[in-house]
């Protein structure tokens, strides 16, 4: 499944985290740009809700940069698809 | 026969414990505490109350509202899954501690923050079936003893209250159709096993909140050909803030229509939704309110009040 950092950044407005997406560097652990755990709690979710996905809870630590959550859903995300 | 809600009763003990004292021991600040987890105290009952004193409190409470007299109380349930003995239920030792009389029917019903909006449904229907005039159903959970006091994910979220529903003729709201849900396969995302304290896997639980409870209440709105404009009030379980903001955003719905009583007393599990519903009862232009629970199970139930009259 091939998404890209800027469809991630549409999927973190629909989020409505109270950031602009735009200044967050895909390399960078969003929680050390200003995300807390529950911003986090709440972006996943709505990348699976805007994916149709599942993303395990054993997969989450790799979804700590934007760019990490991208190559995640190029590996696993077909596989993650909501039956 | 026409049954429904008529008074609450409610107790939240006054010890406190001020989680803001603890911001630097969890290395959150307080904008994380007051926007996000939305608790500043939690209640916390003494260390020799037990459940079942709880309950008596909270009926104590409603009977000085105008509760039923006590010798017309048909049946008697306790949502608890923490009832300090396990044996006997709850319900039995509220019965005698409050000196009902013997006819009175007692049962527990083990659900956590969802065991509200079952019970409703639960002693509603029983009362029905077998004619009974009177029931009274609490909720008491306390979890201050199963906490682990150094575990981030539930040491700042809980704290203890009871509440005593006075379900009979002559009702304040009635209730219509129920929806109910459980995701058994995902129990193990909050456990308690016996005798250790609560395991919340807070992600876990936050996504199933976030994927199920929107997707159940317009079920339930739907079952009881409501609009969701036509709704005046929407009580969710008080999880945390930040779940009841989500839901809020998810259902596209005017914050002030959305309660929120978390502040002051934590997650109160069973016991948050009739905590706030206790307050609307004495609002007539709240018409229509909504209720959810959702928690341990995974499970959750939604119900549709409409108000007949007021207290």
């Amino acid at each position: 499944m091939n998404v890209t950092i800027l469809q991630l950044r549409e999927i973190m407005d629909k989020a409505d985290l109270g950031k602009d997406s735009s200044v967050f560097d895909p390399a960078i652990p969003l929680r050390k740009q200003g995300l807390d755990s529950l911003d986090m709690a709440s972006f996943v979710f709505f990348i699976e809700t805007e994916l149709d996905i599942t993303i395990p809870h054993t997969e989450y630590a790799r979804l700590a940069t934007l760019q990490g959550i991208a190559d995640a859903l190029a590996e696993n995300g077909d596989q993650w698809r909501s039956k | 026969m026409t049954i429904g809600i008529r008074n609450i009763g409610s107790y939240i003990p006054e010890g406190r414990i001020a989680n803001h004292a603890r911001l630097a021991e969890f290395e959150i600040d307080a904008a994380f505490l007051e926007g996000k987890l939305g608790v500043h105290n939690r209640a916390i009952k003494s260390a020799d109350e037990t459940t079942t004193d709880l309950c008596v409190k909270a009926a104590q409470d409603l009977i000085a509202r105008g509760g039923p007299s006590m010798e017309d109380v048909d049946c008697v349930v306790v949502v608890t899954q923490n009832p300090g003995a396990q044996i006997p239920h709850v319900s039995a030792r509220v019965h005698g501690a409050l000196g009902l009389k013997t006819s009175c029917a007692c049962f527990d019903i083990s659900l956590g923050c969802s065991g509200y909006v079952y019970g409703l449904a639960t002693v509603q229907a029983f009362m029905r079936e077998h004619g009974l005039r009177n029931g009274l159903l609490f909720t008491a959970d306390p979890y201050s003893p199963i906490i682990d006091s150094n575990d981030k994910n539930t040491a700042l979220l809980f704290g203890d209250a009871a509440t005593c529903t006075w379900i009979g003729e002559s009702p304040v709201f009635t209730t219509g159709r129920f929806t109910f849900g459980t995701i058994g396969a995902e129990h193990a995302e909050l456990t308690c096993p016996a005798g250790g304290q609560l395991f919340m896997n807070g992600r876990a639980i936050f996504n199933f909140a976030a994927k199920n409870v929107p997707a159940d209440i317009r079920r339930l709105l739907e079952l009881n050909e409501t609009e969701i404009g036509d709704v005046d009030r929407f009580i969710f379980h008080q999880g945390s803030k930040f779940i009841v903001d989500t839901l809020t955003k998810l259902l596209q719905l005017d914050p002030s229509r959305v309660a929120l009583a978390i502040e002051d007393c934590g997650n109160t599990v069973s016991s948050s939704i009739p905590l706030i519903l206790a307050r609307e009862l004495t609002k007539p232009e709240i018409r229509r309110i909504v209720l959810c629970g959702f928690g341990a199970g995974l499970s959750w139930s939604s119900a549709l009040l409409t108000r007949i009259t007021t207290v």
